[in-house]
């Protein structure tokens, strides 16, 4: 009896850890973890990111400062607008991974939200409104402050337009808020002021690659259907230009190409780091690095500015519309699939996967 | 005279199910089910599912033939759930038991029906479960009832209802067993490796989680516990072992996966396949407490039609997952044959669906998001499962007043596969009846 006792627990003990053992023969290579991929992508790719950012803000608000102080010249004007593209281009470049400290702090809409020139224009002219940095930072709303407000500005007028005083202080009141803004949010990704700061908990977070990949995916559905979609007027409703976001200064299709460039960072790295592409696999990162480029050349092939091509050239608008719809299947069925990821972030239970 | 042989089975059939056996692993059962329903019920009124997943969709993915069950209004859908908690609170307790399990079916199933997208294996094991407690006698035993004497006490139960909730769960184990006996799972360890590698934070395993074979290990582990674990139940000498070996399963996979009550389910109701007496073997006989008979000594006894029930539900049960041998396709791609099935965990899909929608008075054609008739959640899984994705097309044809036709441009991947088309985009599908099966599903990229 203790002998066939001992037999058969022997059984299903042998029978597990044979399973186990022979599993361990059938192993392939060693990728990285995700806490790995996840280490090096915020080290060498979204710190960067958000600190290039960073810079440029820093450089646009002494654009400004130099703008407004003396005598404002078609030079220093050009010096701000130029500036300002650079801090938008670096700025759209971190929407891909726009999780953590930049929703937490809302610094997504107080940086880039859509201007409102009468309220701007009325708290300029009127003199008992105040209009300094810390002012403009605590009382005044995000249409109100922020990259596109400082767009209007500068494209608003000439370099004399500047002249008036309170102009030139609230362009640099903003511009300095959007400084201000931006650095908090690097300094957070770069784990400033606490000892355990955002970059450990992100990385060590389950769910920070769900994350990611939700981020990712808003992104593309966004420029896919909220804004070229309806441009085009491939729903229901008629074609509406003014879906996309040009502004003054034209610069709706070089938009594009920044948050694809944040994509691609994401998805599939840079020089300086590999992205998500371990945990995808050659295969899979070969086919998104192939329709990344596609996408790319397709919305540098849009005509400037994007509002007229969306009128006037609307077959190479729905071009690129339809290489960034490509990229997007891949991201929700391929990627998703990949890594598990809980599409939507339901906190329902389930025992299907899928 | 093989109805002859039958007919004289029949009586020894019934003799054997009759025979009388101790009460108490039945009685346990159903105290732990009953424990378990009230917390997952109250846990789902907690959570705001009442809200999220009932009342705000504005559409729900109704199963085929099911459109006509839909949501009560609030507060009406919250009484639902709170009842649902009274009955099995009342089921654990012993109170009106048969009475409150089977109301608790009927609402379970009731609250199941709304939406498919809602599916999951366990609540199907939670209706089946409730069900056969409303149909055997286990109310006999710790129980208010037969405190009160509602109805008479008695020690014992006929050995035919220990049988048929050993059955219900060892359907549940085998089926999920073979089910997991496929290339993906076998010979790929997909989706273990997957869901594995994002677990790594798991306290003192996390790291171990993602170390060369262990996925492979896991899921073979996972496919011998699951095809074998009944047999070592069943076997009184490994049966101490297999039970370890549940509850350590069960709580692994409570720790790894979201899937709510089910692990603590199976753990709490998996010791019925010990002797009926082991709760009173287990703290000892002389605290057993004493059973008071009222109106007689008439032990409790399964009909004849009792029976015959239970044996077409087993049947039932057991055609239920081998359906998709007759439906052309891969179950776990075109989901033919997949609900009642006990297909659990085997899957990782990602997919991608937008509906290109045409009036055919004007040729007008436009495109429009799932979201146009679902929430988020709901939109996630008709994107990953063809049947709900068909049900979405045709919600999509009535949410406009004229008539029109749905294209769906819709792809999807499974377990890391390549995404390739669900359907044809020139199918009109609102043309495709829900009940005629998967036919119009495209083949997986790699059919294994």
């Amino acid at each position: 009896m203790t002998q066939l006792r001992v037999r058969a627990a022997s059984l299903l003990a042998v029978a597990l850890l044979g399973s186990s053992a022979l599993g361990a023969t059938g192993c392939g290579g060693d990728p990285p973890s995700r806490p790995e991929v996840l280490g090096e992508l915020t080290e060498a790719g979204i710190v960067p990111a958000y600190e290039r950012a960073s810079d440029s803000a820093a450089e646009l608000s002494g654009a400004a400062a130099q703008l407004c102080d003396g005598d404002p010249t078609d030079a220093d004007l050009d010096a701000a607008r130029g500036a300002l593209a650079g801090v938008r281009a670096d700025w759209l470049r971190t929407e891909a991974v726009w999780v953590g400290p930049v929703m937490e702090n809302r610094s997504w809409a107080l940086v880039d939200w859509p201007t409102d020139p009468e309220g701007v224009e009325e708290a300029i002219a009127d003199a008992q409104v105040p209009i300094s940095p810390e002012d403009l930072a605590k009382k005044v709303g995000a249409d109100m402050r922020g990259l596109r407000t400082a767009e209007y500005l500068l494209w608003g007028g000439g370099a004399d337009s500047f002249v008036d005083q309170r102009r030139c202080d609230y362009l640099v009141g903003i511009t300095e808020v959007v400084d201000d803004e931006i650095s908090a949010v690097a300094a957070s990704w770069r784990g400033e002021g606490e000892p355990d700061g955002y970059p450990a908990a992100f990385v060590d977070e389950p769910g920070a690659v769900d994350e990611v990949v939700n981020d990712a995916l808003e992104l593309l559905q966004s420029m896919v259907d909220m804004e070229l979609g309806a441009a085009l007027g491939t729903g229901e409703s008629e074609a509406d230009p003014g879906a996309v976001v040009d502004g003054p200064a034209g610069l709706g299709t070089a938009d594009l190409s920044d948050r694809l460039a944040g994509l691609s960072m994401l998805l599939v790295g840079d020089e300086s780091q590999p992205g998500l592409s371990p945990l995808l696999g050659d295969e899979l990162s070969g086919r998104l690095e192939q329709q990344l480029a596609e996408a790319r050349a397709a919305i540098d092939a849009i005509p400037e500015p994007l509002s007229r091509a969306v009128v006037e050239d609307p077959d190479s608008v729905t071009e690129a519309r339809e290489a960034l719809a490509a990229l997007r299947v891949t991201l929700a069925s391929e990627v998703v699939s990949r890594l598990g990821v809980t599409v939507g972030f339901s906190d329902a239970d389930g025992d299907s996967a899928g | 005279m093989a109805t002859a042989q039958a007919e004289r089975a029949a009586p020894g059939l019934l003799d054997a199910v009759n025979r009388q056996v101790p009460a108490e692993s039945v009685a346990v059962f159903r105290i732990a089910f009953g424990v378990l329903v009230t917390i997952a019920s109250v846990r789902f009124l907690a959570r705001g599912w009442v809200d999220t997943l009932y009342l705000e969709p504005a559409n729900h993915l109704t199963y085929a033939g099911f459109s006509w069950v839909q949501p009560l209004p609030a507060p009406f859908m919250h009484l639902v759930l709170v009842g649902l908690a009274a009955a099995g609170a009342a089921i654990a307790l012993g109170w009106h038991t048969r009475l409150a399990a089977g109301a608790f079916a009927v609402g379970f199933a009731y609250i199941e029906l709304i939406d498919a997208a809602l599916y999951l294996n366990h609540y199907w094991f939670i209706t089946l479960a409730a069900f056969l407690l409303a149909v055997l006698p286990v109310n006999r035993f710790w129980s208010l009832d037969s405190r009160s004497g509602r109805v008479e006490a008695s020690p014992t139960v006929p050995v035919g209802a220990v049988w048929a909730l050993r059955a219900q769960l060892a359907i549940v184990y085998l089926c999920a067993g073979i089910a997991k006996l496929n290339p993906d799972w076998i010979l790929s360890a997909e989706p273990m490796a997957t869901w594995l590698a994002d677990r790594t934070h798991t306290p003192l395993v996390g790291s171990l989680l993602v170390q060369p074979g262990v996925a492979h290990a896991l899921s073979w582990a996972g496919a011998v516990f699951d095809c074998t674990i009944v047999l070592w139940l069943s076997w009184r000498r490994t049966r101490p072992w297999a039970y370890a070996a549940v509850v350590a399963f069960h709580t692994a996979t409570a720790m790894l996966f979201q899937i709510g009550m089910f692990p603590w389910v199976m753990i709490l109701t998996t010791p019925v396949f010990f002797e009926p007496d082991w709760p009173t073997r287990l703290v000892g006989r002389r605290v057993r407490p004493p059973v008071r008979s009222t109106t007689g000594s008439a032990a409790p006894s399964l009909h004849r039609a009792t029976v015959v029930g239970l044996l077409l539900l087993a049947v039932l049960e057991v055609v239920l997952p081998l359906r998709h041998l007759v439906i052309p396709g891969d179950v776990r791609w075109n989901e033919g044959g997949y609900y009642g099935s006990w297909r659990v965990m085997l899957t990782e899909k990602g997919g991608s669906a937008r509906f290109r929608v045409t009036d055919p008075a004007s040729g007008e054609t436009w495109e429009v998001d799932p979201q146009l008739v679902l929430t988020d959640w709901q939109a996630a899984q008709a994107a990953v499962r063809p049947d709900l994705l068909l049900a979405t097309a045709h919600l999509v044809a009535e949410h406009y007043e004229q008539r029109v036709e749905v294209r769906a441009d819709a792809w999807m991947s499974m377990n890391g596969s390549e995404a390739v088309r669900v359907v044809d985009p020139e199918l009109d599908l609102t043309t495709v009846t829900r009940t005629s099966g998967p036919w119009w599903v495209e083949d997986p990229p790699d059919t294994h």
